[in-house]
């Protein structure tokens, strides 16, 4: 089994004694209420998903990662994970003192082991990370709403975070445990946000026919008006996996992740996480965790050149198609036939047909698939 | 005390840093010293991870993976 990034996977839950001693003092402990994306982010380092991280980066390792996409032991680590708060609340703090960090529901969800508050320069992260100061830029126009203080230190996890679909989150020792029970060498990861097309599974099927089992994993959350709701992407994947895959060759599981957009810094991040679950091999698209036109389709591949330590090995995919003269999926390095014969998996324009109630066609999307989808009674964000 | 950062030099025969030396490209690596450096902290992670699970432990992921009739 591969090992977990940084050699470790990271626990970081307290026991049920833990737990109790450490809410007697609930009344002389600060609490700080955080959001959706912080719970993932709380979620992601006590479980392992983050490994080797412990907690919030503190500054050595923040200036480390935006500048050399390292943490400051040289591990490779592309993107801060850091928790910002107002001047005012940091001034209530002292480094040294645990803070109870509470769901918005009030609820303490872990605490923190406050060991440096420390200011940051937007645009600098925002250069750095995302190569852009544009709003226009989503991941940009977060870290111009963040507020002005970062507190850094480990975290230990109280209760798990109040977050959708927990029914089908895995945590990376699930993962792990099960690709042994499978006996699996070597898994191939692949992310999507998306419903199934043909164009999915033709790549999903080719990685896995050289490793031993495909490990699907739906990244859920914050989406835009006419995006697939994440019901209506869980289901479909169902389906797909029911009737085309092997039960013994392909899991699915839900990964609580934020959506950074940082394109080829995101993939580097979005490896390492598949790498502590487990995963040998990652499937890397064209244009992958990018936006509009941010980043070059090929930055999410050729990035990858700068990490020959990150022992996961990255399989990188194109544009992929469907040719009526081939008579199935292919891209352009195995069909030789002119564009004529060939139709795109438009996105827009199968949510259009699916809008409609109509199916597209079966050489994009599969029957037991439109079906699923068009169960639903909403299928787009509104 | 020293800095977690500051480097040492380390001497090692030449015929096995040529040997590196030659792994070290076509890993893609920069330098002989990163080389080391990854190969030392990959040794050193492996004797590190323990990640053995407690036979309740065990038996609550078995539980969880079956109701999502990923084992049987």
């Amino acid at each position: 089994m591969i090992l977990p990034h940084g050699g470790r996977l990271i626990n970081r839950v307290l026991s049920k004694e833990q737990i109790v001693e450490l809410l007697q003092k609930k009344g002389q402990l600060l609490h700080i209420v955080v959001d959706e994306s912080t719970l993932k982010d709380i979620f992601n380092i006590c479980y392992g998903v983050f490994s080797p991280l412990e907690g919030f980066l503190c500054r050595e390792d923040y200036e480390s990662v935006i500048y050399t996409m390292r943490l400051k032991d040289d591990t490779p680590w592309t993107i801060p994970i850091v928790f910002d708060v107002s001047t005012e609340v940091s001034e209530k703090l002292r480094e040294g003192e645990d803070v109870l960090l509470d769901s918005p529901s009030g609820e303490p969800v872990a605490v923190l082991h406050l060991q440096q508050k420390y200011s940051y320069d937007k645009e600098e992260f925002a250069r750095k990370v995302f190569g852009s100061w544009d709003e226009a830029h989503p991941g940009v126009a977060k870290v111009k709403r963040m507020d002005p203080v970062l507190l850094g230190g480990k975290i230990d996890l109280i209760r798990e975070p109040p977050l959708p679909f927990m029914n089908y989150t895995l945590k990376p020792v699930e993962t792990r445990f099960l690709f042994e029970q499978k006996r699996w060498n070597e898994v191939v990861g692949f992310q999507t946000r998306n419903v199934p097309h043909l164009g999915h599974e033709y790549v999903q099927k080719n990685a896995l026919a050289f490793t031993d089992g495909l490990f699907i994993n739906l990244v859920i959350g914050k989406k835009k008006k006419g995006d697939f709701t994440d019901e209506v992407i869980l289901a479909s994947y169902n389906a797909l996996l029911e009737h085309y895959y092997l039960k013994e060759r392909a899991v699915m599981g839900v990964l609580q992740l934020e959506m950074r957009y940082a394109g080829p810094k995101e993939a580097i991040l979005h490896a390492i996480v598949r790498k502590n679950f487990g995963c040998t091999h990652f499937i890397v698209g064209r244009d992958h965790a990018g936006v509009g036109e941010f980043y070059h389709p090929f930055a999410a591949h050729e990035i990858f050149k700068e990490f020959p330590d990150l022992q996961i090995t990255p399989l990188f995919f194109s544009s992929f198609f469907y040719c009526k003269k081939c008579g199935g999926v292919s891209n352009e390095k195995t069909c030789p036939h002119p564009d004529g014969f060939k139709i795109n998996f438009s996105g827009t324009k199968m949510r259009e047909l699916l809008k409609k109630g109509k199916a597209p066609s079966p050489e994009l999307m599969r029957e037991e698939v439109v079906k699923e989808i068009l169960k639903h009674k909403t299928i787009f964000v509104e | 005390m020293m800095e977690e950062n500051e480097l040492l030099q380390i001497e090692i025969p030449s015929t096995l840093a040529e040997r590196l030396k030659k792994e070290a490209q076509k890993g893609g690596y920069k330098n002989l010293s990163d080389y080391v450096a990854y190969l030392i902290r990959k040794s050193l992670s492996s004797e590190e991870d323990d990640s053995s699970l407690r036979p309740e432990e065990e038996e609550k992921i078995k539980e969880r993976l079956k109701s999502l009739g990923y084992i049987e």
